[in-house]
């Protein structure tokens, strides 16, 4: 009798040891989660606030299941091979998902725009038009009759001064005035609009002081779709209370177009965009008085005044 | 409401809320009836076979049936198989049905899936029972579980890859849930040991 009750003592007691450590498992995992989240965002404020951006980003995606099931059973009912169709299958649902993301932002009403890519703009207006009937293919009506010559004109290598600019002020270090060369780099006008503020020294909008302003302000409208200025890659994105939401562009060769005041990004960290591809919405977040774009372009360490590279609509 | 032989867990509705919360094209109720479908195999099997089904577990991690005997070898690979087999069956049923293309496409996927030789799925049952019926128990248990973990590390290595490069979480969340339901599987044999 003794015996049986010191058994079942024994089986109660390991069983709550069972349940205890289950229990200090799970605070362990719990504790952990918080500190990650805790010091992270102590010590690396930015760094966290891009990872919330990319979990959102990748949250919100959704794969068309829908789609993929049905390729699966068409592959089934054309006498396809089951395994080919679960082939292509894992590769919709596990793979790269750059189709989805562009299908799917064509839904969120981020819309590529087809008259801003038709609406190139030769980088070299106006300065070296052999060079960009050469190198884009925005080609004059009027040169298509002219005899080619037999060895093209160079494009001028990137960063070569094209225009010198005049500047009553020096700039500060790291600007430029003059517009260098961009190479062969195809552009579109990220955002058709008028030009609020130019690059220079200005009367700050919000503080009222006397700042050099570094890019130009696009005004448009709220929503308004912001094109990419050239393909590349999505340098990163990020959000602070200056620039609200923002990201950059890397083009390569050093140019990189910077994104600022977005109501939305449609990209993430590390995406391949083409021309013309929406990337993010016009907005009005940050330090802004209102909807506008505020774009930014870079050459190597320079940044150069994206009025030469971009069209503005007359106001 | 509910009968004392069904036991759903909250995260298990929550779970679903998420799913219908998330799907247009209600994809989602149509694997939600695809997977009734494929448990209906499992327990019209099972009463085939006369078992007393004890209660029936909606966890975020699957459905799980709890018998009041146990089964023999050759038992347990019928009941395991009879599930993906209804899947299967309904995929090439949906070949002759043209409206039935994404239902088919879905069985099809649903079947295979419960096939892999991977943690608590059909598969692995299959695989088990298989081996134990050749007489090749004891070694191949151990051989198999460490297989197991290996296939589990490699699939979240993968979906880890994938997710940072191309951005797509699917195969890591497919690869956590495997563990999950793993570890789950592994806490309630040593519970039930302790119990004992």
């Amino acid at each position: 009798m003794d015996y049986r009750q010191t058994s079942q003592t024994k089986k109660a007691y390991k069983k709550t040891d069972t349940f205890e450590r289950q229990e200090l498992k799970r605070l362990v995992f719990a504790l952990a989660v918080f500190l990650a989240v805790f010091l992270g965002k102590k010590i690396y404020p930015q760094k966290i606030l891009q990872v919330g951006q990319q979990v959102l980003a990748v949250v919100g995606q959704s794969i068309d299941f829908d789609t993929a099931f049905t390729n699966l059973g068409k592959t089934l009912q054309t006498d396809g091979s089951p395994l080919e169709g679960l082939e292509s299958f894992c590769i919709e649902v596990f793979g790269p998902q750059s189709q989805k993301i562009s299908a799917q932002t064509q839904q969120d009403s981020c819309k590529l725009r087809p008259e801003i890519t038709l609406q190139k703009t030769g980088l070299l207006t106006g300065i070296q038009e052999t060079a960009v009937m050469y190198s884009s293919h925005t080609v004059p009506a009027s040169s298509k009759d002219q005899t080619v010559p037999d060895v093209p004109e160079a494009i001028p290598a990137v960063g070569t001064v094209l225009t010198v600019g005049e500047e009553d002020q020096e700039l500060p270090v790291g600007y430029t005035a003059d517009q260098l060369s961009f190479g062969a780099l195809e552009t579109v006008v990220p955002v058709y609009g008028s030009l609020n503020s130019g690059f220079g020294y200005r009367d700050h909008p919000v503080n009222g002081k006397y700042l050099f302003h570094g890019g130009v302000d696009i005004s448009a409208n709220a929503g308004d779709p912001i094109a990419a200025f050239a393909s590349g890659t999505v340098d990163y994105i990020g959000k602070d209370d200056s620039y609200g939401l923002y990201l950059q562009l890397d083009h390569g060769d050093g140019i990189k177009s910077f994104y600022a005041h977005c109501q939305k990004l449609c990209v993430q960290k590390g995406q391949q965009v083409t021309a013309g591809e929406t990337i993010a919405l016009v907005g009005a977040t940050g330090t802004a008085t209102g909807p506008h774009l505020h774009l930014e372009l870079k050459c190597g360490e320079l940044r150069v005044d994206p009025a030469y590279y971009v069209e503005f609509l007359s106001s | 409401m509910i009968p004392d032989f069904l036991s759903i867990h909250p995260a298990f509705l929550l779970l679903l809320a998420f799913l219908f919360y998330r799907d247009d094209s209600g994809v989602t109720a149509l694997a939600a009836l695809a997977c009734v479908l494929h448990e209906f195999g499992h327990i019209f099997v099972l009463l085939w076979q006369r078992k007393n089904i004890r209660k029936i577990y909606f966890t975020p991690f699957g459905v799980r049936i709890e018998l009041g005997s146990a089964l023999s070898y050759s038992q347990e690979l019928f009941a395991a198989a009879a599930g993906p087999l209804v899947n299967l069956g309904l995929a090439f049923l949906g070949c002759y049905i043209s409206s039935w293309t994404c239902f088919s496409g879905l069985n099809l996927a649903l079947g295979t899936f419960n096939l892999l030789p991977l943690g608590e799925l059909d598969g692995a049952r299959i695989f088990q029972a298989a081996l134990a019926l050749c007489g090749a128990d004891g070694v191949v248990h151990s051989i198999c579980r460490s297989l197991e973990w290996c296939l589990l590390i490699v699939l979240t290595a993968a979906g880890f890859v994938l997710l940072l490069r191309f951005g797509n979480p699917t195969l890591l969340l497919t690869a956590g849930w495997l563990a999950a339901r793993h570890i789950q599987k592994n806490e309630e044999k040593f519970q039930e040991k302790e119990s004992n």
